[in-house]
């Protein structure tokens, strides 16, 4: 694909608002490092006609060490005519060049923006381009993305490369120490197949041990061949005390101080912005500590929880009610006679009344207003300082920092949460954070209902707060001790504060919507299908008087079974019915406590289990489950017990 | 001078890095590609909850245990 545009380049340097600004489309933008493994691909206007861009992940050199990197990498060795756009902050062009030298060690056609040019004049850095480009034998532009200047010049250039008007003949060249330089010729002289990446390119990359590269090398490559290979990496690893990739990172950087003398020039000190010390107030603990707890009081429970679940919810929720689902049933009954399978979908249960209804009225405000939060805090660059100041309380679950964002994320809606579970890098947190978003992370419809039936009671609010915190510390604490493996190591780049765009914002915002709800919504319907054919059958009939010997047990009334059943299935007709029950007085505070721990602990709803299944596969969303039950019901007994004992 | 590791510095004084000290490859690589190369100065903002330094015009956020893998000397 000759007419293609890849734009590339360090995560948090502004890449997806230039795309933006070239393709006027959106892309998930972030400034946690990776929440974006998927690729945005649009069409830019350029005076040669409409040509494709595509934004990649974030990628810090084309060692590729993570999956965004290696999805990065891919499509870099996919289009090997393509043009590539460098995206760079200019604050920073000395850890943004090494990437460059080895796009151009890679021989690709290579155009680099130097972004956010402000920031860097707020600096009081100057930057002489010119002489950088006669250097590297490149286009250089400036470009402050986010008002955006230097497209146009930028757009003008794109278009001379992509007509091979400009010419790449002399361009930078990498040179290594003697040393490295005889590694590398003794890899290259072992690598005969055919590649995606010239040879120099590729034994670079090789001898740094590149996984991935590594392991397309032993495939191509025969076993003698592959043995010499090793015995070069082995040798040069063995001189270098901290390896020979990090030898080689070391050269390559220095070659870039190198090229950048003279250019950056500091003309003042550094003039101290607002950006700066707000910035340590976020990370200093005396004062973080208490803007973290104002922003997820204020974005969470305020924001989301109140005004999402609370007020949108109930709005949509009564236009469903009164106004759509009878209007459906009505369509319905002209078109479908029979009773029953107009129950499908008009029925308590059926797709449209259950299905559409929940994932429409209920979960879309929810997500709707999440997003819109969560946007703000990525695009501000909040996100990695809340990572940064929980890492140590995530660690004793087994986790590291950047598992806080699922884990409050699961305070809004359990469901997106185990979604984001995505994030986090290794299989053993993702499985952790699955368990605990499960059990002990009560999503807002639960917390909603549970905490306006225990508020006449502040120690049972107290009780029921303690003894799931309590089960949440511990089950973290011992899955950290039975899985294998410990809490992988926390080290995150800390992006300044930014005023975010209240476009950006809001277009993320519908397009994470859009892809939730696209999501979402089969799933719902699916399950709308199975309520409604359990219904038929008698399942459920026959489960709830297999569950009411349990909920006995836990010293409520038999009547509670249903509550569990459904609340699985529907979170308000659980909370519903647990407001029928209290009201009626058939429940004691002691019930309500013993109920509200097992609800919580128990799991939340059907969504997420379902998403749970998709993400972590049978065995373990059934282990999952089994645990979860049987601890959600343990843990009620124990309460009760607990509770009858001290005379309640 | 000897090189120690970061862990040992005073909150904000500057030191030059001198390398990593890990078995860990792919922690080695990261690091070096987030900036930590022997020779930079090195500014130790915080250290709790979390390491915060200051490598350039970049900020990285570390645990105890990655921090103590960075050798500085002064």
């Amino acid at each position: 694909m000759k007419n293609r545009i890849l734009i590339l380049g360090n995560p948090n340097v502004g890449k997806s608002i230039l795309f933006n600004r070239l393709t006027g489309l959106y892309a998930t933008v972030s400034n946690y490092p990776g929440t974006t493994v998927e690729i945005a691909a649009g069409q830019a206007r350029l005076p040669c006609g409409l040509v494709e861009v595509v934004d990649t992940p974030g990628l810090y050199s084309l060692h590729a060490i993570t999956e965004e990197e290696r999805v990065a990498r891919r499509y870099l060795m996919t289009a090997p005519d393509g043009v590539i756009l460098q995206v760079a902050d200019a604050r920073n062009l000395s850890r943004m060049l090494p990437l460059t030298l080895q796009l151009l060690q890679a021989r690709f056609r290579v155009v680099l923006a130097v972004n956010m040019l402000d920031e860097a004049a707020r600096e009081g850095l100057s930057l002489n381009l010119d002489v950088l480009s006669h250097r590297l034998g490149i286009p250089v532009v400036g470009t402050i993305a986010t008002r955006g200047e230097g497209l146009d010049r930028l757009k003008e250039i794109l278009f001379q490369v992509l007509l091979g008007q400009i010419s790449y003949q002399k361009t930078y060249e990498l040179r290594f120490s003697p040393e490295v330089q005889a590694d590398l010729s003794a890899i290259a002289t072992n690598l005969k197949a055919v590649y995606p990446l010239p040879p120099d390119c590729l034994s670079t990359l090789v001898l740094a041990g590149d996984e991935e590269i590594l392991e397309l090398v032993r495939q191509q490559e025969s076993i003698l061949r592959w043995r010499k290979i090793k015995a070069v990496i082995t040798a040069a690893n063995a001189r270098y005390p901290c390896g020979v990739g990090y030898q080689l990172a070391i050269e390559v950087h220095a070659q870039a101080e190198q090229i950048l003398k003279g250019i950056c020039l500091r003309l003042a000190s550094r003039t101290r912005h607002w950006q700066n010390r707000l910035s340590r107030f976020t990370t200093n603990p005396l004062t973080g500590l208490p803007i973290l707890l104002a922003v997820l009081y204020f974005g969470l429970y305020r924001f989301v929880g109140r005004f999402g679940a609370g007020v949108l919810v109930d709005q949509l929720d009564i236009l469903f009610k009164n106004i759509l689902i009878p209007a459906g049933a009505n369509l319905v009954a002209t078109i479908i006679p029979s009773p029953l399978w107009q129950s499908l979908f008009v029925g308590e249960y059926g797709i449209i009344s259950l299905g559409v209804r929940y994932a429409v009225a209920i979960i879309l405000p929810i997500v709707g207003c999440f997003s819109f939060f969560f946007s703000l805090l990525e695009d501000s660059g909040y996100l990695p300082r809340l990572a940064m100041l929980t890492d140590r309380l995530c660690k004793s679950l087994g986790l590291n920092g950047r598992a806080i964002i699922p884990l409050t994320l699961g305070l809004g809606c359990d469901t997106m949460a185990t979604l984001t579970t995505r994030i986090l890098e290794t299989r053993r947190e993702r499985f952790i954070a699955t368990f605990l978003l499960a059990l002990a992370v009560p999503c807002s419809a639960q917390l909603g209902v549970i905490l306006s039936l225990l508020s006449p009671y502040p120690g049972a609010v107290l009780l029921w707060g303690s003894v799931v915190l309590l089960v949440l510390l511990l089950a973290g604490h011992l899955l950290d001790r039975l899985l294998p493996g410990s809490p992988p190591l926390f080290f995150l780049e800390i992006p300044p504060l930014r005023l975010p765009r209240l476009s950006n914002i809001l277009v993320k915002t519908f397009s994470r919507m859009q892809w939730y709800f696209l999501e979402v919504l089969p799933i719902f319907i699916g399950v709308s299908v199975f309520i409604w054919a359990g219904r038929f059958f008698g399942l459920f009939q026959a489960l709830l008087r297999l569950l009411e010997p349990a909920v006995k047990a836990l010293g409520l009334p038999p009547e509670a079974a249903v509550v569990f059943l459904f609340g699985f299935f529907r979170r308000d007709y659980g909370a519903a019915g647990l407001y029928d029950l209290a009201a009626s007085g058939a429940l004691s505070v002691r019930n309500l406590v013993t109920a509200a721990t097992t609800l919580t602990l128990f799991l939340p709803c059907i969504a997420q289990f379902a998403v749970m299944w998709k993400e972590r596969g049978p065995v373990a969303s059934l282990l999952i489950a089994g645990i979860i039950i049987l601890t959600a019901w343990a843990i009620g007994f124990a309460v009760n017990i607990l509770l009858s004992l001290a005379g309640l | 001078m000897d090189q120690f590791p970061l862990t040992r510095l005073a909150p904000g004084t500057t030191a030059r890095i001198a390398g990593i000290r890990s078995t860990n490859g792919t922690l080695i690589n990261k690091l070096a590609a987030l900036g930590v190369l022997p020779g930079l100065p090195l500014t130790l903002i915080q250290t709790y909850p979390a390491y915060l330094v200051q490598i350039g015009q970049t900020e990285l956020a570390l645990d105890r245990e990655t921090a103590r893998c960075i050798e500085v000397i002064i």
